[in-house]
């Protein structure tokens, strides 16, 4: 009997002491909680939007209005035009590429933009202003060069705009200021002279530009590689992984600048004519800017400025002809 | 088939039946039962021993395992983890000073590199037992020379000015987020895997629950032989056997108050300290990657917007109410909820400075992004430095409880070793001597 009653006793023990012992239990959601934080996806590239083909066509895309006989200097300048209020602020504000080196880039070491482009801005304030330097340059991305000249935000944008019919209906273009064209940059050992010598062979550009669509295109069928942003290009030549790159020869002039082993070959594979961008509000601009340009085609300046830039990696052509409407 | 059968049944139960006749007759005399009681006595104490033994084996091992080896190991998952989010991340803030990079942030990326890689080595020699553990192993190491390869050629480009450095940056920091980091996540995820479950054996009812079933079963063993005693001698109490008996309990008691004792320790090393180690781990090492983010954006100059997404990403997944409200729940738990708010209120500081730069950038103006983010005298470099400091020492301090608590997961099981054997080996000689006793009065 009092056997069977310490039997009782020590499984009741036993019992409140398991019961006890709960409170120490633990879980693992901590654990899980941080782990799966940790396993958060990295957000992907988004998908480039891809360039479609112009669609509207007009005779002569190139023509714009012709410049004054003479260009007012600075002082003279109509009261109430907008090269007046400009002047009023004291200052030329220009939307301009960061990002091409030789054209229009940040150099990270002086926190400058500087480039081809960017002499030509400030040739631009010089005739307006009396002071090259009195102008306020504004990093815009591809996709804000047009709305920034639409708002007003900018006076100009000088930032590799190809001028297109298209684009015609946006914005009012200036004389054509550097004639680009869609050519092949290769390492210099490489014996291909053209997109036709690359049959099979990986060529580079940037998804979902209308270069790329052209590599598609091309009768000779080199393969294309897609990159999100086209100074990978640069990178997958190097490391070997294509044997090209087709961009605009802007770019590919930048590509040879960082990288002397390599050479830009072949024609033109299209055209790019670059124009400054103005406001279709302010034709008198437009007037002045080409005026301008007129000016540095004639005294040898934008030759002088392209050597500048350009000459270590490109022979210095003759300007582009300017082609007026009026 | 009966006549066939009768020799041999009759031969059988003649010779069998009449040793058990004896057996049984012996059996049913006093100093029969009580050879039997002796037998009973001894073969209680003997089984009670070992189980008791052998459960303290078990959680010896786990707490052991726990304490010297999976955690520590979890530990430093977690720092190559750790390293190379921030190598990545100062990588990236360091490109965008240009091309003189300070001393301290260059010295910083190196320092990440070398840790990491003596982590790498460290747990590769201690990854062997695990093939999945292994295979990371292996896969960080591959791909950590290419990152660090990738990483200098950006570096010579930035110095030169060149663009194209910007691109390998992007390359190297693709890598690291692509194949790098997962990899190392994996081993995390089998490091962290096995600490839980030997944290789950550790902290299992089971063996405490064999232990005092077999306590109380030996006891009634050893009650039972004392009534029996007591109805056959008259004598009320035999003392060795009411000395064995309290070896018994005491033996039981002790093994039950130990394991518990070192059970709530190991659950506590869990809930105080490792628990909060993983969670402040990973959170440290979701902000570097929401930091990276944000430099990469401005690397990219305009084409960063996924990595814009990703710092979104990131800091949802960071919280609250995400990974910091379980912070937040754990530093209440270890009374350390001041420390956990100034780190909040640094990394919401740091949000803000982060939607000045994110504005910046998106309105193309990258020299003052660059200039609010990393530039000298930034606030969010200095709050970034702070938060680090923070976690930093968030870790360390649970780091430090985990410790703690394995001490005393440990020391609670104390001698059991040697007291164990000791009293149960006791136990079975006074049942033996007390019933000798009663034997020798029949002699």
């Amino acid at each position: 009997m009092s056997a069977r009653r310490t039997i009782a006793l020590g499984l009741a023990a036993a019992t409140a002491a398991l019961g006890a012992a709960g409170c120490g239990s633990t879980s693992d959601q901590a654990q899980w909680t941080a782990h799966a934080a940790l396993a958060t996806p990295v957000a992907s590239a988004p998908a480039a939007a891809a360039s479609t083909a112009p669609t509207v066509r007009c005779a002569h895309p190139t023509a714009s209005l012709r410049p004054p006989a003479t260009l007012p200097p600075p002082g003279a300048l109509r009261r109430g035009s907008f090269m007046a209020r400009i002047r009023r602020r004291g200052r030329l504000i220009a939307g301009v590429d960061q990002n091409t080196l030789l054209f229009g880039y940040l150099r990270p070491s002086t926190a400058r933009i500087e480039g081809f482009e960017i002499d030509l801005v400030h040739e631009v304030a010089r005739a307006l202003l009396g002071d090259p330097n009195a102008v306020e340059l504004k990093a815009l991305t591809t996709a804000q060069r047009l709305p920034a000249v639409q708002s007003g935000a900018v006076d100009i944008v000088v930032d590799a705009v190809t001028i297109t019919c298209d684009r015609r209906r946006q914005v009012a273009f200036s004389t054509v200021y550097y004639h680009a064209g869609q050519r092949v940059l290769v390492p210099s050992s490489s014996r291909a002279r053209s997109l036709a010598d690359l049959r099979g062979k990986r060529v580079c550009a940037t998804k979902g530009s209308t270069t790329i669509q052209r590599i598609e295109r091309d009768p000779a069928k080199p393969v294309p590689y897609g990159v999100d942003q086209r100074t990978d290009c640069l990178v997958a030549l190097q490391e070997g992984r294509v044997a090209a790159i087709s961009s605009d020869d802007a770019i590919l002039l930048g590509f040879k600048a960082q990288d002397p082993n390599t050479k830009i070959v072949g024609p033109r594979l299209a055209d790019e004519p670059y124009g400054m961008a103005i406001n279709r509000g302010h034709p008198e601009f437009v007037r002045f800017v080409n005026g301008v340009l007129a000016r540095l085609r004639d005294d040898g300046r934008w030759k002088t400025i392209h050597r500048r830039w350009l000459g270590p990696f490109a022979p210095t052509p003759a300007p582009p002809r300017p082609s007026y409407s009026d | 088939m009966a006549e066939v059968s009768l020799p041999r049944s009759a031969a059988g139960p003649t010779r069998l039946g009449r040793q058990r006749a004896r057996l049984r007759e012996w059996a049913a005399t006093t100093p029969g039962r009580l050879r039997l009681a002796m037998a009973a006595v001894v073969l209680a104490a003997l089984v009670a021993g070992l189980v008791l033994a052998g459960v303290t084996a078990v959680h010896r091992d786990a707490v052991d395992a726990v304490t010297t080896g999976d955690e520590p190991l979890m530990v430093e998952a977690d720092g190559l983890y750790a390293s190379l989010a921030d190598a990545d991340a100062t990588a990236a803030a360091t490109f965008l000073r240009g091309g003189i990079e300070p001393a301290e942030l260059r010295a910083r990326y190196l320092a990440d590199l070398r840790r990491a890689s003596l982590q790498l080595t460290s747990l590769a020699r201690r990854a062997q037992g695990s093939p999945k553990a292994a295979a990371a192993v292996a896969a960080v190491g591959a791909e950590l020379p290419v990152y660090s390869g990738l990483m200098e050629t950006a570096r010579a480009n930035n110095r030169e000015g060149f663009p194209v450095g910007a691109a390998y940056l992007r390359q190297a920091s693709d890598l690291m987020r692509g194949r790098i980091l997962p990899a190392a996540g994996r081993l995390h995820a089998v490091e962290a895997g096995r600490l839980g479950d030997h944290q789950r054996t550790g902290t299992a009812t089971g063996g405490l629950a064999a232990i005092l079933a077999i306590g109380a079963a030996a006891l009634a063993v050893l009650v039972g032989v004392q009534v029996f005693l007591v109805q056959r001698t008259n004598r009320v109490f035999n003392v060795p056997l009411v000395a064995a008996t309290l070896m018994l309990v005491v033996a039981t008691a002790w093994t039950a108050i130990a394991l518990v004792r070192s059970r709530d320790a190991l659950a506590r090393a869990q809930r105080d300290g490792s628990d909060a180690v993983q969670v402040f781990s990973a959170a440290r090492i979701l902000w570097l990657r929401a930091q990276a983010d944000e430099s990469l954006t401005l690397v990219a100059r305009g084409g960063g917007d996924r990595y814009l997404a990703d710092y979104d990403i990131v800091l949802g997944a960071l919280g609250p109410p995400g990974l910091l409200a379980e912070a937040e729940g754990l530093a209440r738990r270890s009374g350390t909820t001041a420390a956990f708010q100034d780190l909040t209120a640094s990394l919401r500081g740091l949000r803000g400075e982060h939607r000045r730069v994110a504005r910046l950038a998106t309105e193309g103006d990258f020299g003052n992004a660059v200039r609010v983010a990393v530039g000298r005298g930034s606030r969010e470099a200095a709050l970034g430095d702070r938060v680090n400091r923070d976690f930093g020492a968030a870790i360390g301090a649970a780091q430090a409880r985990f410790e703690r608590a394995a001490d005393d997961a440990r020391g609670a099981l104390g001698s059991l070793a040697v007291g164990i054997p000791l009293l149960l080996v006791l136990c079975a000689a006074l049942g033996v001597f007390g019933l000798q006793q009663r034997m020798n009065e029949y002699r």
